[in-house]
């Protein structure tokens, strides 16, 4: 382990690029806790230095991947493979970070013994398993559109940089048995990014407890129109 | 992408006075290098071209962790090439410094000169004014102005009007000291008619030694020459390698240049081939076995500036566990250069899944009446043909090299010298960990 910052450099919220073992790494203070990911996006291979961080997850600042900083994996696209996450120890003299123990793989863990992060880390990963595994039987009745929609939101279109869902391009959503089926549309017929949009589409629905299928078709009828978006879209896209 | 880079404290004006002052050199030089300070100066507070360095990671690049040694004490331990072949001259430099230089005399006789590029200054001062610095500008970016202020040494290749050097020559630049800046250059002058084979590596004599290289290589052609120039880098993961190195060619005259990217921790070469003059023709080959944590690098540049002129660039890189192979190719074809052929190349295996290759050709037209083409591909080791092999009995490990060994083949039947062939053969052999 080595040295990269001392006890009292770092507020809440803060951040410190640092060298491990001579790989460029961000080192970031939530509340009282340390965390350490390598500072390179998995996706563009570009640094992730001055990427917003909401709660756990730090943004891509260039395409909007995220990852999560406790576990170092994607939790948005573009990005699929995880960015290596580094164990970080509070000593006497300062804040020590190095390579994740193999048997304790993503828990960058942390501040003193009072907080519990990879208890935290655990139940989030298992309780998504056992979700999943349990559900399958009555997974389709649970599952609700909004789950649907706030996963269809982590698809984005890579030119407007604003997701689908408030872009306006999904028109229908049907789903039962485990199946989903909706109806988007594209900005275009020749919208360039249409093929990626598809398969990030079908990717996330698929990744959602209980579902075991999802299909996307799309419509070009009726056609789109900028009056679909969000109010939020327009702000920021700068339309009034 | 970074740009924290160059000058650190080590490298100030005061250092330069001191530096100046120890190598009692010819004023014109002093003040190029003078000049090439203020060029460092100014173009180290600004961003380096994100064009070329986006992709090039810098932020674990200490420049401080480097200093220049005092002149050469060790001799480096055995490279590849060196004694394995018959070289009509050698020259061989350690840390920046030249530590020998041979030519046969019957080459002397004819007027050929190959030294280190301090004695050269010293014995062909004209010369030296004229030529050096031709091929790559000081004021390029910040690692040209770097080499240009604070070289130490390098080689020098002169080959008369008409004088054909059938032998090929070896230069060697080599590190041995830890913590070692290396800023050793090469300038290669052949007169109308002349032809020359040149090989040089780089080694690092301690496998744990650290390093850093600032190099340029200048190649000069003058109508109807014709030149072979190797360049093997090879040293070992701990070194960090900035080059500019370009090539001007002129009418009639032809360049085969073959560049094998094996060694340092960081690679970063920016290789340019002017064709000046109607007729003249370039090849440019390369061969890249990216391992571990490496990252290397090329930016080319195949300039037609001329009428009838070929260019033919091909690229292998093998990439394999988390390392990066990064290309930027370019051909630009002037406005009078008619009947230009260009060609570009690159080629990549990936051999692991979290190695990446970001090859990226280019190219930039203004004349109308040419034909240019280029091409890039990335992809896996085929289960199939790895299967195939296996089914002949051969094992994992040794499908997986013949099957590197056939991926570069293309490259090795373009390279004549058969000493260079097995050179990079048992090269990447090594690097594949298998015998050699």
């Amino acid at each position: 382990m080595e040295r990269v910052a001392s006890l009292d450099e770092l507020q809440p919220g803060g951040r410190k690029s640092i060298l491990i073992d001579d790989t460029p790494a961000l080192l970031l203070r939530i509340g009282d806790q340390y965390f350490a990911v390598e500072d390179v996006c998995s996706h563009d291979g570009q640094p992730l230095t001055d990427g917003p961080v909401t709660g756990f997850e730090i943004t891509c600042p260039r395409h909007g991947a995220r990852f999560d900083v406790r576990t170092g994996r994607p939790t948005r696209m573009p990005a699929t493979e995880a960015i290596p996450a580094y164990a970080v120890e509070l000593r006497g003299d300062g804040i020590y970070a190095g390579p994740a123990e193999a048997g304790n793989p993503g828990a960058a863990s942390i501040a003193a013994a009072r907080s519990q992060p990879e208890a935290a880390a655990a139940a989030v990963s298992s309780t998504g398993v056992s979700a999943g595994g349990a559900s399958t039987g009555n997974g389709a009745a649970e599952l609700e559109d909004s789950e649907i929609i706030e996963a269809l939101r982590q698809v984005i279109d890579p030119e407007l940089m604003i997701n689908i869902i408030d872009l306006g391009l999904v028109y229908a959503i049907n789903h039962g048995e485990g199946k989903v089926q909706i109806d988007m549309t594209l900005t275009s017929p020749a919208c360039p990014a249409g093929p990626q949009l598809v398969q990030q589409s079908k990717m996330v629905l698929e990744r959602l407890p209980g579902v075991t299928e999802a299909q996307i078709k799309l419509v070009m009828s009726p056609p789109w129109t900028p009056d679909r978006m969000t109010d939020e879209a327009r702000d920021q896209l700068g339309i009034f | 992408m970074s740009t924290t880079a160059a000058p650190p404290r080590p490298w100030s004006a005061a250092h330069l006075a001191e530096f100046f002052s120890a190598r009692r050199e010819p004023a014109w030089l002093t003040e190029r290098r003078q000049q090439a300070c203020a060029s460092l100066c100014d173009l180290s507070v600004l961003p380096l071209d994100p064009e070329e360095y986006k992709r090039i990671d810098l932020r674990a690049f200490r420049p401080e962790k480097f200093n220049l040694v005092p002149a050469g004490r060790a001799s480096p331990t055995a490279t590849l090439m060196q004694h394995r072949g018959e070289f009509a001259g050698r020259v061989s430099h350690v840390d920046g410094y030249c530590v020998s230089a041979t030519l046969q005399p019957s080459l002397l006789d004819r007027g050929v000169v190959f030294c280190g590029l301090s004695e050269f200054v010293d014995k062909h001062p004209e010369r030296s004014q004229q030529w050096l610095g031709r091929a790559v500008a000081a004021n390029a970016d910040r690692f040209s102005a770097w080499q240009a202020a604070f070289w130490t040494g390098g080689t020098v290749l002169y080959v008369p009007r008409n004088v054909d050097v059938e032998t090929p020559l070896y230069s060697l630049m080599a590190l041995a000291t830890d913590g070692a800046a290396d800023f050793s250059r090469t300038l290669v002058i052949l007169e109308e008619g002349a032809s020359a084979t040149l090989l040089e590596e780089t080694a690092s004599a301690d496998p744990m030694a650290a390093g850093l290289h600032v190099g340029a290589v200048e190649l000069l052609l003058a109508p109807r020459s014709q030149l072979r120039y190797v360049q093997l880098q090879n040293w070992n993961d701990k070194v960090w390698h900035f080059a500019h190195q370009a090539g001007r060619v002129a009418g009639d005259a032809s360049l085969q240049w073959t560049v094998g990217g094996l060694g340092s921790k960081l690679a970063h070469i920016h290789q340019d081939v002017h064709l000046d003059g109607r007729g003249a023709s370039a090849q440019v080959n390369g061969v890249t076995f990216a391992t571990a944590k490496q990252l290397i690098s090329y930016y080319t540049q195949q300039g037609h500036h001329a009428p009838n002129t070929t260019s033919d660039l091909l690229y292998k890189d093998v990439v394999r566990d988390r390392a990066r192979v990064v290309w930027r190719g370019m051909i630009k074809v002037d406005h009078e250069a008619q009947k230009t052929d260009g060609y570009q190349r690159n080629d990549a295996l990936l051999m692991s899944d979290d190695c990446r290759a970001d090859l990226i050709p280019g190219l930039e037209i203004e004349a109308d009446d040419v034909r240019c083409t280029h091409g890039a591909t990335a992809g896996r080791v085929d289960e199939e043909q790895l299967f195939y092999c296996m089914c002949r009995g051969l094992n994992r490990s040794e499908a997986m090299h013949m099957i590197v060994e056939g991926f570069f083949q293309r490259v090795y039947d373009r390279i004549p010298v058969e000493l260079v062939r097995d050179t990079l053969s048992q090269a990447v052999q090594q690097k594949l960990g298998l015998g050699g």
